[in-house]
């Protein structure tokens, strides 16, 4: 009986997808395994493998057509044999009858998390809301529906402690007991498939594999004749994706979001800090120690004040003006970035803004820093000065217009007066929502910055 | 030499009248000083008489005392368990035990402290030297009269010791006050059901008469249990005429049993004279079962000679086998059901202050210093010795260790079985030749043949083993299991009785309790339910209550009617019920070579087994070997070997199941395994796992409707104990969930057949 080929599910939300390429015409002899051809789906080119041998009989879909998923685009079966001359309409439901849960579609390949639920541990979840196999497929439509979660795969107790037996991941068998679910004839046959009992493997390898969850079948042998040695498992241990953090996937999420829908700009400037270092000491051994840092901020401050369209942001057409300067510090932690916020940053003197940097950098350190002191930032400045950074551009915060990103101060050689000499150099780029921002205001903007750091006499009037 | 009896019954309607007799009542005037001028008693015998009676007062007023801290010797002890205090009867016990031999039989009751205590005095007071010195290892004691004194104490401690749940009490603690029992001294056993003992004390009687042991046994029960069917059934069973009359030959002997009914005038707080009974006195209970009334008479309980010279009249006639005998012994409860009755919802205080007037303990106390064998100082002696020994008694008891929780289920069944026959029970005499059981030229032999030929072979083998059922002996049972049986063994080891389920089971209790090895049958398995205190509270029990002390080597054969169009009080299928209860074994052959060997095992076997068999099956051949094959109880049979599926049944489903496996490997291509349980008690559940874990799915099946269906258990064991083996969720079919109807169009669709097995099969792949 000829066999369909059909449309496979690849994406978690993917509909439908396009035959870039059919690799195999009408007459073709198909081998199990064979690339019938290539879709693409939103993200990615990929290759359908053929499940069945025979001849392609039958395609209904021509390569840049664009089919819903699941649906049959041809037939592979004995050459004469009669198949249905248009393709059968595509279920409505392509989940097997015992998914009740139409959201829980997802592919379960669930070491990558789901994107839109940042939980800390987003292992493929055992839905509770799951029906058991004795519930009709019919569940109530007034039944609310669950969170997204990855679908929960079948599978006999048998089969799965076969299948954990030999270290391998069940959830791309194809079941077909009951209800679909995976029997253990049907991992015996993916292992037979697989050329499990042909792929060597250590008795510790296997133990650790076990202990450790890892896939064999996803393990290339470094032994004699491919054998899997214990420290193949461990590589690919060490491989092995790992889920973020809460903080991490915020971050991931953020700045994604900021760096895909919001049109960047990068100007960058070079200041020469060689006399305000040189009044930075010399106030120091008067006991008036300031940071760099202090001075980059209040040159900022300064500067916004004076372009106050860098401290505004965009929102749907529309320009959100802030009356008050809430500067953002991008703070490095051991797990991730935070961004203290000092609030009216414009209403501190020097020695209180330096004092507000101290205590809310030891806070950040510590993690003890409140939401509030974390949020409704209007501008952020990120410094890598001390990791010795030639330049760098930084990603706008969601919610703000520009971050001016502050590279390494460095001995250079510069011109001056018609000669060469040594300066201290440091450079900056500010990173500008060109939505808000034109290329010269942001120009004049980073001058203002840089020009108000070359400015002793400003210096000492404020540190006076 | 036939024991066969054709009756010749004429229909004779003549006018006549019936007398029932006369019942004295009351009509001992003895006094102590007559009693020793007589030579019936002796001086010692005498002041026995009050030191038993002092003693049981003593222990019961212990009990009373506890409730409220008040026991001097062992203050702060904290007595739980119940208080069934017999106050005011000691005059009973101890005038029904002396009146007995020393060791003849009692059976007791919830109240039974009294009876338990006199039983063991009298009884100890036989003993020589050597007896006594076993009871009581450890001591010191050089005279016999030391080791007496010392066997008494330790008699006192066992007792207290069990109602304080210790492990060194007579039943180590499982049994208790109201399970109490001593089997070395002949107390089979006080009964927490009213009126359970009383068919017990009928087949230990049974015992008595077959092994013409000149034992007597007595039945302690009180009023309200003679309102009781099985007490009544029992009454019937042992007044039957064919124990005394041609039909038991040369072996003619009345049943050797005393009922006494402890009529204290209340079953808990039921009155007896003028509210839940209609007769008075209550030994006109006689009359309805007996034509010579079973000798009864009624006899005042509060005179301790009363009721022992009642007793011994009663107990000699028995031995002269001129039973059976009831004696209504008119007594009296002082206090409560229990301490938590306070009497006044349903007597008058006056009541109880005219009954203290005639208290069996003053007013024989009275009697003996009347006569002088007593001075108040020596009567003042013997109350101390009383009190003290029951101090010491209760101080130990109070410190003796408390049984290991880990000994729990302990005692719950006995590994031990008849495989040796003692020399004197190993000889059978042959009324006739056993009749032969005709194989078919390829060895063959049908159910009923196998269940006879066991029968059979058993019989011959050990003449412990009796068989009685209803219709079992001329007849040749309902089924024609046992044809032949009667000619062979006679009429003392195969005989009909009454249609009385429950007293055939009980009395089998009695019997296996005393030295006998009874197979009983129940026509219809439904009728187990008539007999269900014999077997679940009874048979089941005792061996665990007595904490081993007692084993009980019974057969009951029960017959399932299923698929007969018999309805639905002959066709249940209710093994699971009976599965149910701890200690008691379970089997169900399926093949005659089966019924045969496991028959035979459980005949041999000392626990209670429940031998179900289904008359679907009786005609059904198989190869059956020939002489001693043993099937031991709980080996699973794997009837059909396959890798795919294992069905795992028993009984009559087996062969629906093999049916099945035909049609599934034909139809599905799957390799269908049968395991065959044959036991569901004990159960073989490595068999069932080791098939299980080879082919990873399993139905099980029964005839049972699947509601509380033994499958159930098996399905969760295997779920439990082999989860990770299975490939898919383990499946039951039973019939509907219903009663089993007459018509065979209904009865076809309620019962499991092989096409439910295979639409279940169809479910798993």
């Amino acid at each position: 009986m000829a066999q369909a080929i059909t449309m496979p599910k690849l994406g978690q939300t993917a509909e439908e997808s396009t035959i870039v390429k059919w690799h195999k015409t009408v007459g073709d002899k198909i081998d199990k395994g064979d690339i019938l051809f290539e879709i693409e789906t939103d993200k990615a080119v990929l290759e359908v493998e053929s499940f069945f041998e025979g001849t392609l009989l039958k395609t209904f879909v021509d390569e840049g057509e664009t089919v819903p998923v699941m649906s049959v685009v041809g037939y592979i079966g004995a050459p004469g044999e009669t198949i249905p001359d248009a393709p059968p309409a595509a279920p409505a439901a392509p989940a097997a009858a015992t998914a009740a849960t139409p959201a829980a579609t997802a592919k379960p390949e669930s070491t990558a998390p789901a994107a839109a639920a940042p939980a800390t541990t987003p292992q493929p979840t055992v839905s509770a809301a799951t029906p058991a196999v004795s519930r009709p497929a019919s569940a109530p439509a007034t039944a609310p529906t669950p969170a997204p979660t990855v679908e929960r795969k079948a599978i006999s107790p048998r089969a799965r402690a076969l299948a954990r037996r030999s270290a391998i991941d069940y959830r791309s068998i194809a079941g077909t007991g009951p209800g679909g679910r995976i029997v253990e004839a049907d991992v015996r046959r993916y292992l037979s498939e697989q050329g499990y009992d042909q792929r060597p493997i250590t008795p510790a390898a296997l133990v650790l594999a076990i202990a450790e969850g890892i896939d064999v079948l996803s393990v290339r042998g470094s032994g004699d004749g491919g054998r899997i040695l214990v420290t193949d498992i461990r590589r690919a241990l060490a491989e092995r994706p790992q889920p973020m953090n809460r903080m991490r996937s915020v971050i991931a999420d953020r700045l994604t979001q900021s760096f895909t829908t919001t049109p960047h700009f990068y100007v960058t400037v070079d200041v020469d800090m060689t006399e305000l270092l040189q009044l930075r000491r010399q106030l120091k051994e008067t006991g008036k120690d300031y940071t760099v840092t202090v001075f980059i901020i209040e040159a900022v401050i300064l500067a916004l004040e004076a372009f106050p369209v860098v401290n505004s942001r965009y929102e749907d057409h529309t320009v959100i003006w802030n009356s008050h300067i809430h500067l953002g510090m991008a703070t490095a932690l051991k797990e991730g970035l935070v961004v203290p916020v000092i609030r009216d940053a414009e209403t501190l003197n020097l020695s209180e803004l330096q004092q507000q940097i101290v205590t809310l950098s030891t806070k950040a350190r510590d993690g003890k820093l409140l939401p509030d002191e974390m949020s409704g930032s209007t501008f952020t400045v990120s410094n890598m000065g001390m990791l010795n950074v030639e330049n760098f551009t930084a990603i706008i915060n969601p919610g703000e217009g520009a971050i001016l990103a502050v590279a390494s101060t460095q001995p250079k050689a510069v011109v001056r007066d018609g000669k060469i000499v040594v300066r201290s150099m440091m450079k900056m780029t500010v990173s500008s929502d060109h939505r808000i921002i034109d290329g010269s205001v942001g120009a004049r903007f980073i001058n203002a910055v840089k020009d108000k750091l070359e400015d002793m006499e400003l210096w000492k009037t404020l540190t006076s | 030499m036939s024991p066969n009896f054709l009756s010749n019954l004429q229909p004779v309607f003549k006018p006549r009248k019936v007398s029932c007799g006369t019942i004295p009542c009351y009509g001992y005037k003895g006094t102590v000083k007559q009693e020793l001028d007589a030579g019936v008693v002796t001086r010692g015998q005498a002041i026995d008489l009050l030191e038993d009676m002092l003693t049981i007062r003593e222990f019961e007023e212990m009990i009373v005392k506890l409730r409220s801290d008040a026991y001097e010797p062992i203050q702060g002890f904290n007595y739980r368990g119940p208080t069934h205090v017999s106050i005011g009867q000691e005059a009973a016990s101890v005038g029904a035990c002396t009146g007995l031999a020393p060791l003849d039989y009692i059976t007791s009751t919830h109240r039974g402290h009294g009876d338990s205590i006199a039983k063991g005095m009298i009884a100890l007071r036989s003993l020589d030297t050597d007896a006594l010195r076993q009871r009581v290892p450890e001591s010191e004691a050089k005279t016999r009269k030391q080791l007496l004194d010392a066997a008494l104490e330790d008699h006192i401690f066992r007792t207290i010791a069990e109602l304080f749940g210790k492990e060194a009490g007579y039943c180590r603690g499982r049994g208790g006050g109201m399970h109490i029992a001593d089997f070395a001294l002949g107390h089979l056993g006080a009964n927490a059901i009213v009126g359970g003992g009383v068919p017990i004390a009928t087949g230990a009687a049974m015992t008595c008469r077959y092994l013409k042991n000149g034992r007597v046994t007595l039945s302690f029960a009180g009023d309200g249990a003679y309102a009781n069917g099985i007490v009544l059934e029992s009454l019937n069973w042992a007044a039957q005429k064919q124990f005394t009359n041609h039909l038991a030959k040369d072996d003619a002997f009345g049943l050797p049993i005393i009922f006494v009914i402890l009529n204290n005038h209340y079953g808990m707080t039921g009155r007896a004279d003028e509210e839940v009974l209609g007769v008075d006195p209550l030994a006109r209970r006689a009359a309805g079962f007996a034509d010579n009334n079973m000798h009864a008479e009624t006899v005042n309980g509060m005179d301790v000679l009363a009721v022992r010279d009642a007793i011994h009249r009663a107990s000699a006639g028995c031995r002269k086998g001129q039973g059976p005998y009831l004696i209504e012994v008119d007594t009296y409860r002082y206090y409560g059901h229990s301490l938590s009755d306070p009497r006044n919802e349903y007597r008058m205080r006056e009541e109880e202050e005219a009954w203290r007037t005639v208290d069996p303990i003053a007013t024989y106390s009275q009697q003996l210093l009347d006569a002088k064998i007593l001075t108040p100082k020596t009567l003042k002696t013997l109350q101390q010795r009383v009190i003290d020994r029951n101090a010491a008694a209760a101080r130990a008891a109070a410190a003796a260790a408390d049984p290991d929780p880990a000994d729990v289920i302990k005692f719950m069944y006995t590994d031990t079985c008849a495989d040796k026959v003692p020399e004197a029970h190993a000889k059978t005499t042959l009324i006739n030749p056993p009749p032969e059981i005709k194989r078919t030229a390829d060895g063959m032999l049908t159910y009923r043949d196998a269940i006879k030929e066991a029968l059979l072979e058993e019989m011959i083998r050990d003449n412990r083993v009796i068989f009685y059922g209803e219709d079992v002996a001329d007849y040749g049972g309902a089924f024609k299991a046992t044809k032949h049986l009667l000619e062979t063994f006679g009429r003392q080891r195969v005989f009909n009785t009454p249609i009385s389920e429950a007293a055939i089971c009980s009395t089998a209790v009695g019997a296996s309790m005393s030295g006998l090895r009874p197979v009983v049958e129940l026509m219809y398995m439904d009728f187990a339910l008539m007999a269900s205190d014999a077997i679940s509270n009874q048979a089941a029990k005792w061996h665990y209550m007595s904490g081993a002390n007692v084993k009980i080597p019974l057969v009951i054969r029960a017959s399932v009617g299923g698929g007969k169009g018999y309805g639905g009080q002959h066709s249940q299928t209710l093994e699971s019920m009976f599965a149910h209860i701890p200690g008691l074994y379970v089997a169900y052959p399926s093949t005659a070579a089966d019924a045969k060997g496991m028959l035979k095992a459980a005949i041999r076997d000392d626990n209670p087994v429940l031998f179900v068999e289904s008359q679907l099956l009786y005609g059904e051949k198989s190869v059956v070997p020939e002489g001693d094959t043993i099937i031991p109880l709980g080996t699973a049979d794997i009837k059909r070997a396959g890798k795919d599926l294992t069905i795992v049944t028993w009984g009559p489903a087996v062969a629906d199941a093999l049916k099945a496996a035909d049609i599934i490997g034909t139809e599905m291509r799957l390799d269908v395994e049968v395991v065959d349980i044959r036991c569901l008690v004990p159960l073989d559940m490595d068999t069932i796992l080791a098939s299980v874990r080879k082919t990873g799915r399993c139905i099980v099946v029964s005839q049972a409707i699947n509601i509380g269906s033994f499958t159930g258990e098996i399905a969760s064991t295997i779920m439990a104990e082999a989860f990770d083996d299975l490939d898919a969720p383990v499946l039951r079919v039973g019939a509907k969930n219903g009663i089993a109807p007459q018509s065979h169009i209904l009865e076809a669709a309620f019962l499991p057949t092989a096409a439910d097995i295979v639409n279940a099969a169809k479910q798993l792949v």
